[in-house]
């Protein structure tokens, strides 16, 4: 009973903490970089051409924002760019936002680590990453030059004092993303009011699909992209994820079942003359077979029954107070996941799980229970008398 | 009719390639009522005509007729089954169920059978008050004396309302108080109640109380002693 509880124990923790990784990353890749829904004017995604803005695309925010299934909207400007400084230069993506309304859809604002967000002060001001200041040796107040092609395909460029500084679970990301206001950018590019993206987060996760296909419909000479088609690596880490946790418990169920069976058959053959007195005395196979299997199944399901609680309490304490897994943190932020890892498991893997250990006892009794129909009452009697 | 008939009965063990014939054409009768003691040497053949009689064996010729009915060709089954409802076993190591009661261990066998709870506990009580344990039915078996412990295993072998009753050495284990205690007991079942016991034993006082003696030598009836007629 022991070798179930704990391989029950341990499965479902590490399985947690796998989900919980999985879903750290999917959450904070929404929260920053990918909302649940973008909207581009074909073709903007794969060149980021700055002539391609949404045509009345306004017009479509607002649209989208009267959409009951839409939490929040916001349109964006969006370009790639050169950020300079007095000591280096990197490659980046400039999002021009509206800092009033950018909230409804990411979280940066919340991960602002020095300085402000903003705030209601001056023009051309940027909060950009704590890696990307890291690398053009900038700090607080400095200023960064972005430079990109205008609207008029001449090279614009612009002046931003540092208001901020963020960090995002992904350090690939704050190496790479510089926030501006839009009115800022807009007016240096030569774009007036054009927007490059609608960025949208919806109420029910589980309705992107469906929206999405909608607004395809409706916007048919638009590029209308879901999160698993912006984030395409992540959609399928989701989906391997739940593959590998399926195989994973599967090996650890085969384990069990193993665990099982010698339990099982231990319990056999060292009640051998017990079994061949209750043959002799006329105890028929049919209820020798079943006597086996109900004990397997008891035994079992005790274990399960003890290794679930243990793992849903332990899960539930760690997801409270997380797993500081601080000194991998520059790996976990390659992959876009936080130091602090929150194990999750949904509750409605517990009673799968509930059956798939009745399944595996079910299946493990079997050997056992053959065995013990098989004892000879004369031998067993004479044999261990 | 004869209660129990050995028709030429042979057994042969085919130990390690070589040939064992434990038993050689026996050919026996045995009456309801009889209180019979099978004895031998060691190797005599009393164990196997034992198990053959108790259906826990089957010959390699010849058959055995309990109650009108050949069980050597009865499937493993309908054997099983007959077992339960026409013949008691009372082992040499007594072989009581540990976890159950002294009650619990009598009224198992009626379990077996499917009888109502209320005839298993009244059954198994009125046994238990037969056997001299009336005291001692919630007790478990590591909770008796060897004495004690066989009474109960007599009790359960007649809870199932057998044809008659096979002992395998029954007071092998036991002191003399006991084994005579016991046999007393056995003594007025088979009186009181007309049950048949037949006995396999080295024991003397077994011997001593039977009223037919059946002596086997290498697999043979040696001698066939009714002792009342015989005397």
């Amino acid at each position: 009973m022991c070798a179930v509880v704990l391989g029950l124990w341990g499965g479902l923790l590490h399985m947690s903490i796998s989900m919980g990784m999985v879903e750290q990353m999917t959450r904070s890749t929404i929260e920053t970089r990918v909302s649940h829904i973008h909207i581009f004017e074909k073709g903007f995604y794969a060149d980021k051409e700055t002539a391609k803005t949404i045509p009345a695309g306004n017009r479509i925010l607002g649209d989208i924002r009267q959409m009951p299934e839409v939490l929040s909207a916001v349109g964006r400007v969006k370009i790639t760019a050169m950020a300079s400084s007095a000591h280096a230069a990197r490659g980046v993506v400039v999002n021009g936002i509206v800092p009033e309304e950018e909230p409804g859809v990411t979280k940066i604002h919340e991960m602002i680590t020095q300085g402000v967000y903003f705030g209601a002060e001056k023009r051309n001001t940027a909060v950009i990453g704590e890696k990307l200041a890291e690398e053009l040796e900038v700090e607080l107040g400095d200023k960064i030059v972005l430079t990109a092609q205008a609207l008029d395909a001449d090279i614009a460029a612009g002046a931003f004092r540092i208001a901020g500084l963020y960090k995002t679970p992904s350090s690939v990301f704050d190496g790479a993303t510089v926030f501006v206001r839009r009115d800022d950018i807009a007016k240096i590019l030569g774009l007036g009011d054009g927007i490059h993206e609608i960025a949208i987060i919806v109420e029910d996760p589980g309705t992107v699909s469906e929206l999405a296909g909608r607004l395809r419909g409706r916007y048919v000479d638009l590029d209308v992209m879901a999160w698993g088609d912006l984030a395409p690596e992540l959609e399928y880490t989701n989906a391997a994820m739940s593959q590998m946790l399926y195989i994973y418990m599967m090996v650890i169920l085969l384990a069990l079942a193993f665990g099982i069976v010698n339990t099982m058959l231990m319990s056999v053959l060292e009640r051998v003359r017990e079994l061949g007195v209750l043959i002799a005395v006329g105890m028929n196979h049919r209820r020798i077979f079943a006597m086996v299997v109900i004990e397997t199944i008891l035994l079992s399901v005790s274990g399960g029954v003890a290794g679930m609680a243990l793992g849903a309490a332990s899960i539930a304490l760690l997801g409270r107070v997380g797993i500081n897994l601080a000194v991998v943190s520059r790996a976990l932020a390659s992959f876009g996941v936080s130091e602090i890892l929150y194990p999750r498991m949904p509750l409605v893997q517990y009673p799968r799980l509930a059956i798939l250990v009745v399944g595996v006892a079910l299946l493990s009794a079997i050997y056992p229970a053959i065995r013990a129909v098989r004892v000879d009452p004369v031998t067993a009697i004479r044999t261990y008398t | 009719m004869s209660l129990i008939e050995t028709r030429k009965l042979t057994k042969v063990y085919d130990e390690h390639k070589v040939a064992v014939k434990a038993l050689n054409g026996v050919s026996l009768s045995i009456e309801a009522g009889e209180f019979t003691a099978v004895v031998g040497p060691s190797g005599s053949g009393k164990t196997t005509l034992m198990n053959l009689i108790g259906g826990l064996d089957r010959p390699t010729s010849g058959s055995v007729i309990v109650d009108g009915k050949d069980i050597t060709s009865m499937g493993q089954s309908a054997l099983i089954q007959f077992r339960l409802n026409h013949i008691g076993f009372v082992f040499q190591a007594f072989n009581l169920i540990p976890v159950l009661t002294a009650r619990e261990n009598v009224e198992f066998i009626m379990l077996l059978q499917g009888r109502s709870r209320r005839e298993r506990e009244a059954r198994a009580l009125e046994l238990l008050d037969d056997v001299g344990l009336a005291d001692l039915v919630k007790r478990k078996p590591t909770e008796l004396s060897g004495g004690q412990q066989q009474r109960v295993a007599v009790a359960r072998a007649l809870a199932s309302y057998p044809s008659f009753v096979l002992a395998d050495e029954p007071t092998a284990n036991l002191d003399s108080a006991s084994a005579d205690g016991l046999l007393d007991i056995m003594e007025e079942l088979n009186r009181k109640r007309n049950m048949t016991f037949i006995f396999s034993t080295h024991d003397a006082r077994v011997v001593k109380r039977a009223r037919r003696v059946v002596t086997l030598r290498d697999g043979e009836v040696f001698g066939d002693k009714n002792v009342l007629v015989d005397a």
